[in-house]
């Protein structure tokens, strides 16, 4: 009997692949730092003291007439979920850890309809099918996949929403989403 | 003589000086140079592509601010800055989602970032990479940085050093101190699992 010596810390940490960013991350990084770059610098400090004496001050007033508002309209209710990121599924399996992987549709926190963020996800996740990232045959979802063969078929996929409010493309159909006990997203 | 000091620069640090004065294009260069590594970084630590586009995206915002504030080296730029401010912008993300967590709870995907979702052991090599980073997210948050540097990121000592405004040997030393910790435990992981073949 033989056991191979495993290889070095070191070795494995150098040989670990990069993955890359998707091309429609990278536009909206771009257009972002366009954006910041773009905008007005920022004015002259104002002194400490002043700083926060009006911000104290601004702050209790806001706070103040916020909360009173929203009392008074009985408005403290769930926040509006975060749809910006969305879901590529291999199977339909909620709860196996390696058959999806997340990704972004808009910006961290802008308010994307359903329907936008259903038909960005859609495209995405069917785009992974046809590059052969994603595979029936075999679910498990690698940072480094095996370049699959190009234009490889994409199953019929159908956007579900998921229970926190974002959107999961998975193969199949309408029948997919209510096996799993969600409701179909608007495309 | 108003050029001289430009002519001793590396080329990058004249293009880093053209993205201080607010070219926006010369820092999209940057960007385009290391907007991979950075999620790449960002994604082994997390195990969310979702996260790691969004932290490599905070990380360049953060070095566009701090533009006039950022030393670049002549061998690795930005590089060193961006990976540690990626690296506390997570920590600041991993406390808001401790509080946070029946938020996460709700999404029915699951808790924890777990690299093991996002390296499977298909084969052996990706069983390595999963085990040297299982490793390495035990280490201490000093070690694990300094080996994500060095050894991930294929940084040397001093432009790390340069980066991060630290000694060159200050940073030979941290390695190999967390290199040896890093072996260590990777063996002991190794022996308790290992299978004859």
């Amino acid at each position: 009997m033989t056991s191979t010596p495993p290889p070095d810390i070191e070795e494995v940490l150098r040989g670990l692949p990069t993955p890359s960013l998707s091309s429609d991350a990278r536009q909206r990084h771009l257009a972002m730092l366009a954006e910041l770059a773009s905008a007005p610098s920022p004015r002259r400090r104002w002194s400490r003291w002043r700083k926060f004496t009006i911000t104290g001050l601004s702050v209790l007033l806001a706070g103040g007439i916020g909360v009173g508002a929203a009392a008074a309209l009985g408005v403290f209710s769930e926040p509006p979920p975060d749809r910006s990121t969305a879901h590529c599924f291999t199977t339909d399996d909620l709860h196996d850890r390696t058959n999806h992987e997340d990704f972004m549709v808009a910006n961290k926190g802008s308010a994307i309809r359903e329907t936008d963020a259903a038909s960005k996800a859609m495209e995405i996740c069917a785009g992974g099918w046809q590059q052969g990232r994603y595979s029936a045959t075999d679910p498990k979802i690698l940072l480094d996949p095996k370049p699959g063969p190009a234009n490889s078929p994409v199953p019929p996929l159908v956007a579900c929403v998921l229970r926190n409010g974002q959107v999961g493309v998975f193969p199949g159909d309408e029948q997919t989403c209510h096996k799993l006990g969600l409701p179909v997203a608007e495309i | 003589m108003p050029y001289g000091r430009v002519r001793t620069m590396s080329a990058q640090q004249g293009l880093w000086e053209q993205a201080v004065a607010g070219d926006h294009q010369a820092f999209a260069t940057f960007y385009e140079r290391h907007a991979d590594r950075v999620f790449a970084h960002c994604l082994y630590r997390t195990g969310s592509r979702a996260d790691a586009e969004d932290l490599t995206a905070e990380a360049f915002a953060r070095a566009w601010h701090a533009r006039a504030k950022v030393r670049v080296s002549a061998e690795a730029d930005i590089l060193p800055w961006l990976l540690v401010t990626a690296n506390h912008l997570m920590l600041q993300q991993h406390r808001k989602a401790a509080r946070g967590r029946r938020a996460t709870r709700r999404l029915n995907l699951e808790d924890e970032p777990d690299i093991a979702a996002v390296v499977a052991d298909r084969d052996e090599v990706e069983h390595h990479r999963r085990r040297a980073l299982q490793v390495l997210a035990g280490l201490s948050e000093p070690d694990r940085e300094v080996i994500e540097l060095c050894v991930v990121n294929g940084l040397t000592p001093t432009a790390v050093a340069e980066g991060l405004h630290t000694p060159a040997s200050t940073v030979r030393n941290r390695l190999a101190r967390a290199l040896r910790r890093a072996r260590a435990a990777y063996q002991s992981l190794d022996n308790g699992t290992e299978v004859d073949a």
